[in-house]
């Protein structure tokens, strides 16, 4: 009992959302209709006929209506000889049509026209602000270029100096060494031509020694001063070691 | 019941004729122009007018012209070589 209660309460409310819906529906086709907006479904068709495309067939029927009702200067319908009154204003609303869609055309082209114009000139204008950045841009770039190729020319300067400064300083320290290797030279051989120099004196006096005293050796020897007080006359001594 | 020849001899004569081609070159060039159609529709009675008629078959321009065409007798080719 409860869930058949239940299932008309929802049948209730669809109806009722239904209803609600074709209301508002109707509502804004009045709405629309009272505004002089009849609506349209876009405009298409059968675009094989012409090889043109839907809206071909819309100005075929203006000046297909444009015959039938005798807005081409109200030659009327049918067989009619004489264009009626309505025939007339008709000629008259064709022709106003005309002239309005002239006007909007002209308007349009204006418009267009001036869009154009005020489309050109705001692209000429950030064309020309574009080439001045341009302008000023390549400018810095010049600038810097410029700046870096002296800094360039300052450091290569300075590396040229230094590497000159570094092979003078080498060739003085080359120079230093080499006086002071001649200078050690120089002095080791004086120290060593003096000991050699002592070591033939200390020879020569050696030999002299032995010459004189293989010279001497077992001879008589007289005392080169003598003071007689008794003993052996001559006082003669022998050079060799007596025998014990 | 035939339209005569000569009336279809003066409407390829009309300026009119001229004018209404000029706007189908507008609106074919147009960006969108279902919407310039739509505002010729509000600004001319004759547009709606026909507008009202294509609406009746379903928003086929081309269908609604040739049948209306042929229903008065009218060759709906020969409008169309006035558009060309």
């Amino acid at each position: 009992m409860i869930v058949e209660i239940i299932d008309k309460k929802e049948k209730v409310f669809d109806d009722h959302s239904d209803r609600m819906a074709v209301e508002d529906k109707t509502r804004k086709e009045n709405q629309e209709m009272e505004n002089g907006i009849t609506p349209v479904m876009p405009v298409g068709g059968s675009d094989g006929m012409w090889g043109g495309n839907g809206f071909m067939g819309i100005f075929g029927l203006l000046i297909l209506l444009g015959i039938l009702n005798g807005g081409f200067g109200g030659f009327g319908g049918g067989n009619q000889q004489f264009a009626t009154r309505d025939q007339v204003q008709n000629g008259f609303d064709t022709q106003n049509m005309i002239n309005q869609t002239s006007g909007i055309l002209a308007a349009v082209n204006s418009g267009t026209a001036q869009a154009v114009a005020a489309t050109n000139q705001s692209f000429h204008d950030s064309l020309a602000a574009m080439q001045g950045l341009y302008n000023e841009t390549a400018r810095d770039i010049a600038a810097l270029a410029v700046g870096q190729a002296n800094l360039l020319a300052t450091q290569n300067n300075c590396c040229c100096e230094t590497k000159q400064m570094i092979m003078q300083s080498n060739y003085d320290s080359a120079m230093r060494d080499a006086a002071t290797n001649a200078n050690f030279t120089a002095q080791i051989q004086g120290v060593k031509d003096m000991m050699a120099q002592d070591k033939i004196e200390a020879l020569q006096a050696q030999v002299s020694q032995l010459q004189l005293q293989a010279a001497t050796s077992n001879v008589l020897r007289f005392p080169n001063a003598w003071t007689y007080a008794g003993g052996y006359f001559p006082p003669i001594q022998s050079t060799t070691t007596p025998a014990a | 019941m035939a339209i005569p020849g000569i009336l279809m001899q003066l409407a390829k004569n009309n300026p009119a004729t001229g004018r209404i081609k000029q706007m189908m070159g507008m609106v074919k060039a147009a960006q969108n122009p279902q919407a310039m159609i739509n505002q010729l529709m509000m600004n001319n009675p004759q547009m709606k007018q026909a507008m009202e008629i294509v609406n009746k078959y379903n928003g086929d321009a081309n269908k609604a012209f040739c049948e209306l065409a042929q229903q008065n007798g009218i060759n709906p080719q020969e409008i169309m070589d006035m558009l060309k």
